[in-house]
């Protein structure tokens, strides 16, 4: 029956391909032409978010291939054939750390930003707190309409992200792009990193394989999943050197949201048009603060299946907030961010490199 | 039973949460803020009205700050009421975030800052190299755009504000049209917006910035002011003829007039869109060799000698006088910039940063200021006119013999 066609647990790999892009959206889109124009000069950070680009989709291509191996199975049941229980035990529980540390720091940054440039006198606590009431409700419903919702949200983010784009393209001046071709090699290397960073998220793929439906084309989804985003931030650091200079650029904090700033079509409505743009950005990080709360609670889920999904929640709903709400300014929040992207190179690059070596060597395979 | 009544409770609790929102401003209660005027203050510091010495930290200068708000009662209906349509309000500290906070007692509406339309900086401030003091809280705060003109004002910069227009309803929205009327003449600097000024800021490369001329009866834009990019610092002024040189040079003009000379009459030629560009040879960075060729556009609206515009002769001839006389425009700001002032405004350096970074990464530290390669460099002058029309007629009256 039609009514039922939703009703299952489980995702096409359209859903997988949109989480990725949404998972790695996220933040780091507001922050990235900063950290890039800060070590390159003109255009030339291009190049470092295209080569982090396809760095992020050789790993996803990995962390898809490793799960995809076990059709169905989940991250802890295939961990646990692979490198014994124990082992399986302290990375899963890793991951589930991990994950809640990216929900807080989720969370405080949309308090944050949304305190400057948004509400003056509202505290950020409250702020924080509620956008994090909007999260729990929505990791405690199912795990595919988490995935579902992403879908939905997804084209919305970027038809908005494409029109702060078009719409900047009166103030674009080519000149800002020159000289091409005269970084160093550190900073290219510099800015490599630092767009590795904003390409982190795919690590879900080792998690969600587990409830598609055709987990053997995983992998291409995931190529593809990353690839939106390598696009999207092409276009937006084009777009933000060729209004801004690289110079100005290095000393936003927040490019992404001056440019958005920059539009003024006139007529009432859209002249300010950032405030349209705060609302799918928040879209974004809603979908992305969902999904790893509900992944922190998978992970917990694997160690004590016993205990009920809803307990987790209670329990995990306060820490996290406190975490998020832990750094007291700005540089220590970024502080926290670059120990999230760091900690996210292991989990995503590390982790599932090690254990697909390990599937390959010892050749273990799917149903055993 | 128990269940339901719960809900009913939470439910009841949440509607309380629905009643407001803390940062809610009435539009009718907040002061829209649309220009804003900076002076160099010639007091001591003194805590306004009380006269007692300020002993809190002092910085470098104080500045008088002119806010000028709409009045929005003022601009209903059309002119027929006697109320103001804008008024300012001026205070006094040592920095942008005090004197606007300082506004908050003196007017019943929260002052707002998202529309501010021009920023005007009167020449002490530049000539103290005060510019990035000045703009910096325009720059950071979350509220301001980037899209803010800035002008710099001969005399002082609250005297433009006083000025009432005779046509539009609020000084600011008249100078802010006038700046744009750069279409019309080439005597007008392009409008420079506060985001290209942190950018030039952070460059440390030499520009311009339009300068206003304001007085009671009349506000003017025209000419433009020079600053040295490293020190930020004004260096003088550009009157409007050298700015039409400059703006030539930099090939950033829209439009604008010329007047050549055809034998013992005149002939206007008005420009349709220039096109510049710029070649440089940096075998001897002791001496740079620049070749700028200024090619324009336009046609003939008015000719006083009655000449055969249907000869081509005649066209080229023409053609040539527009281009010598572009030549001797733009030489008279080359000679300010290169010989008085010494400083780049044209952009000569920016073109070898873009186009011989190696090079410039040598001079970079020395180009308009110290070793002054800027001021060693050889510059050479081109130009060359295409006369598309002679508008829709040829002759006003026969050629007298």
């Amino acid at each position: 029956m039609k009514a039922f066609h939703y009703g299952d647990e489980e995702i096409s790999n359209k859903e997988i391909l949109i989480s990725v892009t949404t998972m790695i959206i996220g933040a780091g889109i507001l922050t990235l032409p900063r950290g890039v124009a800060q070590s390159t000069r003109g255009l030339d950070g291009l190049m470092a978010i295209v080569a982090g680009g396809v760095i992020a989709m050789f790993f996803a291509w990995i962390c898809a291939k490793l799960s995809s191996r076990f059709p169905r199975q989940t991250f802890m049941q295939y961990s646990i054939r692979l490198v014994t229980k124990p082992i399986a035990v302290v990375i899963t529980a890793l991951f589930g750390f991990y994950f809640l540390l990216f929900t807080a720091y989720e969370m405080r940054i949309v308090a944050t930003i949304s305190k400057v440039y948004l509400f003056d006198q509202t505290p950020v606590e409250v702020l924080g707190l509620i956008f994090l009431l909007v999260v729990v409700y929505s990791v405690s419903g199912s795990r595919a309409a988490i995935l579902r919702i992403n879908l939905m949200f997804a084209p919305i983010v970027l038809f908005i992200a494409i029109a702060v784009v078009l719409m900047n393209l009166g103030y674009f001046e080519a000149e800002n792009l020159r000289p091409f071709f005269t970084t160093n090699w550190k900073g290219y290397f510099q800015a490599t990193k630092e767009t590795s960073f904003s390409f982190a998220g795919y690590e879900i793929l080792l998690f969600y394989v587990a409830l598609s439906n055709q987990p053997e084309k995983a992998p291409s989804a995931a190529i593809i999943g990353v690839s939106l985003p390598l696009a999207l931030y092409v276009l937006i650091y084009v777009i933000v050197i060729g209004v801004f200079a690289p110079e100005s650029t290095a000393q936003m904090i927040h490019p992404t949201i001056e440019v958005a700033k920059e539009v003024e079509v006139p007529g009432q409505f859209f002249e300010r048009f950032e405030s349209i743009f705060f609302t799918i950005w928040i879209m974004t990080l809603f979908n992305t603060a969902a999904m790893a709360l509900d992944l922190s609670i998978m992970c917990l889920k694997f160690l004590w299946p016993k205990i009920k999904k809803i307990i987790f929640i209670s329990v995990l709903s306060p820490v996290t907030y406190l975490v998020g709400m832990l750094p007291e300014n700005q540089l220590a929040m970024f502080k926290l961010g670059n120990f999230i992207s760091y900690a996210g190179i292991g989990f995503a690059v590390l982790i599932p490199t090690l254990l697909l070596i390990i599937a390959k060597v010892r050749g273990v395979k799917g149903h055993a | 039973m128990h269940r339901r009544a719960g809900c009913t409770v939470i439910l009841i609790c949440l509607l309380t949460l629905l009643t407001g929102c803390w940062d809610r401003v009435e539009i009718q209660e907040r002061g829209f803020v649309v220009g804003v005027a900076i002076d160099v203050s010639e007091n001591e510091a003194e805590e306004e009205g009380t006269g007692e010495k300020e002993e809190r930290a002092k910085g470098k200068e104080r500045y008088v700050v002119t806010y000028q708000f709409v009045a929005p009662e003022g601009l209903q209906g059309d002119g027929g009421g006697n109320a103001e349509s804008f008024f300012n309000l001026t205070t006094e500290g040592a920095s942008m975030m005090e004197t606007a906070r300082l506004l908050a007692t003196r007017t019943s509406r929260t002052p707002y800052f998202g529309h501010i339309k021009t920023l005007i900086i009167s020449e002490d401030v530049a000539k103290r190299g005060r510019l990035a003091d000045v703009v910096d809280f325009f720059l950071r705060d979350h509220e301001m755009r980037r899209g803010t003109k800035v002008m710099i004002a001969k005399g002082k910069a609250k005297d433009v504000f006083d000025f009432k227009p005779p046509i539009e309803k609020m000084p600011v929205m008249f100078i802010r049209s006038v700046a744009e009327n750069i279409h019309r003449t080439g005597r007008i600097y392009p409008p420079v917006r506060i985001g290209d000024l942190h950018e030039l800021l952070l460059r440390q490369t030499s520009y311009a910035l339009p300068r206003i001329t304001g007085k009671k009866e009349e506000v003017k834009v025209a000419g433009s002011a020079v600053i040295q990019g490293n020190t930020n610092r004004m260096v003088g002024w550009l009157g409007e003829e050298e700015t039409i040189g400059l703006n030539c040079m930099r090939g950033e003009i829209e439009g604008g007039l010329e007047k050549v000379e055809v034998e013992d009459n005149l002939v206007m030629y008005e420009f349709r869109g220039k096109n510049t560009s710029i070649e440089a040879d940096v075998s001897d960075i002791e001496n740079i060799k620049f070749t700028i060729t200024m090619e324009s556009e336009g046609f003939i609206p008015e000719s006083l000698k009655t000449v055969d515009w249907m000869s081509e002769k005649v066209v080229r001839e023409v053609e040539k006088r527009i281009g010598k006389e572009t030549v001797r425009i733009a030489s008279k700001a080359l000679n300010k910039l290169h010989k008085e002032f010494k400083v780049d405004a044209i952009g000569l350096g920016r073109h070898l940063y873009t186009h011989h970074p190696k090079v410039w990464d040598k001079i970079q530290h020395d180009w308009d200021i110290g070793k002054n390669y800027f001021a060693k460099s050889t510059i050479e002058l081109k130009a060359k006119a295409i006369v598309r029309n002679s508008g829709v007629i040829i002759k006003s009256e026969p050629i007298q013999e």
